[in-house]
């Protein structure tokens, strides 16, 4: 064993003492992030992985004992929460173009030439963004309300006789959602602007020479320059809407209320936690979820090949 | 310095790096305005600042409401700005003045002082000691008079129901140092 791998051409050379000493500081430097890494995040995910091969559940005084792939197969025959993954596939239907294309859409508008005080303009479309959470649901459930909510009685100026009932009907409860998440558009935007600052403006000259119009502008040049930015946006936002379920657990108390359509995958699994006290199950649900996550994102990156453009990458 | 290579002279003429030092100055400025622009600059401006008041609107909205009475919050058909309805002393009751359109065709602001569900009997502030005026139709129907009222005193109540000085110091210790730990922490990386 010692001597074939000895035999081998080592790819990267063994420290020697003084690139050791110099990459020790650095080590003593990083240290604390990874003790924390190791205690707060590794252990943990080890811990719920050796979660889903028992029975821990607090509320049963079961004696603890190594059931093999028993949550698993209660995961597949759980109707509940494939209804529940679909709740949140349906959302994030709705909420991830929106929220990967509006803070886009505002930010073009921020950084356009053509706007007047736009330092203004930065300032008030991200203030909603430091709105606290649940402060901001309660705003937008008044928002929202069929009877003296304002969207209702806009509609009902612009002469619609019955607006929806957005929060109590299950139909209009994913764009009330969408509407209510408006207000988290801040921190795309503001990476949206970094990006757009960062496009160098000789390209627009050479697009306007070129005989170029806003849209073409738009579309061959604004847009591939900021795919980086459109797919790191994409990437957050999936791994967002996949975890949403605080605004309903705040709005509807988790009752998954009206008629089950706000029984998001996340909120099954934190009252599989928290309400059953059902250590494993939860555990195994959170495996699932980090399964379709890590899935999702690998799909992001292979497609990123053909549509985002690096410039600092050799094609 | 004369060991210029063909590789060194090809890098100086190669396609500029977009994101690299030669191009800094390009870097974050806008196109220069232009002439003729006004009336874009206006109508751009005006669609943001109507987004604006769109998305702002919530806020405007819980402000409105943070001065306003329960009782206002929980009727229906009541003025948007925080308002009381208007009452009028008679015989040592708060009677509601409401709108009342009379048999021949005016309308009257008459104090309610029976209310019934067919027929309700009205008393004129004008002329508190005439007799009752009797009115026939659910007086429910019949709209408020209002005037401007901001409750203040919602704050006063809201310092009484929460510890807020407690909930502060909560915030603010969570605040610091979870900021002083991210700095340390990742200053040390970097």
């Amino acid at each position: 064993m010692t001597a074939s791998s000895a035999a081998r051409p080592r790819t990267r050379p063994r420290f020697s003492g003084l690139a050791w000493r110099r990459a020790r500081w650095g080590y003593v430097f990083i240290a604390p992030w990874i003790v924390g890494f190791l205690a707060f995040t590794a252990l943990p995910m080890i811990a719920t992985l050796a979660f889903t091969f028992s029975n821990i559940n607090l509320n049963q005084a079961e004696p603890l004992q190594f059931v093999g792939l028993r949550n698993y197969q209660t995961l597949v025959s759980d109707q509940r929460t494939w209804d529940s993954l679909a709740v949140t596939l349906k959302f994030a239907v709705l909420a991830l173009p929106v929220g990967v294309c509006l803070p886009f859409v505002v930010a073009l508008l921020l950084h356009s030439r053509h706007l007047r005080g736009s330092g203004l303009f930065r300032v008030l479309f991200f203030l909603p963004y430091v709105v606290p959470f649940v402060a901001g649901v309660f705003i937008w459930q008044g928002m929202l309300s069929a009877d003296t909510g304002w969207v209702n009685g806009v509609l009902k100026f612009l002469g619609i006789s019955h607006p929806p009932d957005w929060l109590q009907d299950p139909t209009w409860i994913y764009p009330g959602l969408v509407i209510m998440g408006l207000w988290g558009i801040g921190g795309g935007m503001i990476i949206y602007l970094a990006g757009l600052k960062g496009i160098p403006s000789d390209l627009y000259e050479a697009a306007k020479i070129d005989g170029a119009g806003a849209f073409a502008t738009l579309r061959h040049i604004t847009i591939p320059m900021m795919s980086p930015v459109i797919f790191f946006t994409i990437v957050l936002g999936v791994v967002d809407v996949l975890q949403y379920f605080l605004v309903p657990l705040v709005l509807k108390n988790g009752t998954g209320e009206p008629g089950g359509s706000t029984n998001f995958f996340n909120l099954y699994l934190y009252q599989n936690f928290f309400t059953f006290q059902n250590m494993s199950y939860g555990a195994t649900l959170a495996w699932l979820l980090f399964a379709i996550s890590l899935c999702l994102t690998l799909l992001l990156f292979r497609s990123a090949r053909h549509w985002v453009y690096y410039a600092g990458e050799a094609r | 310095m004369a060991h210029v290579t063909a590789e060194d002279l090809q890098d100086l003429t190669a396609r500029p790096r977009l994101f690299g030092r030669r191009h800094v100055e390009a870097v974050g400025s806008r196109p220069p305005r232009e002439r003729g622009d006004s009336t874009r600059s206006f109508v751009l401006t005006l669609i943001a600042v109507l987004a604006l008041a769109a998305f702002l609107s919530p806020m405007l909205r819980s402000v409105v409401y943070a001065v306003k009475s329960t009782d206002q919050i929980t009727q229906a058909g009541t003025p948007l700005w925080p308002a009381d309805p208007v009452t009028f002393q008679y015989q040592g009751k708060e009677l509601p003045l409401l709108v009342v359109p009379l048999p021949d065709g005016s309308t009257r602001q008459l104090a309610l002082f029976e209310p019934a569900r067919k027929s309700s009997t009205f008393i004129d502030p004008a002329a508190p000691d005439a007799a009752p005026i009797t009115w026939q139709g659910s007086w429910r129907t019949l709209d408020h008079i209002w005037q401007f009222a901001p409750h203040w005193e919602n704050f006063a109540k809201v310092w009484d129901l929460i510890d807020y000085p407690r909930l502060l110091f909560n915030t603010i210790a969570i605040a610091v140092i979870s900021t002083i730990g991210t700095l340390l922490s990742c200053t040390l990386v970097a």
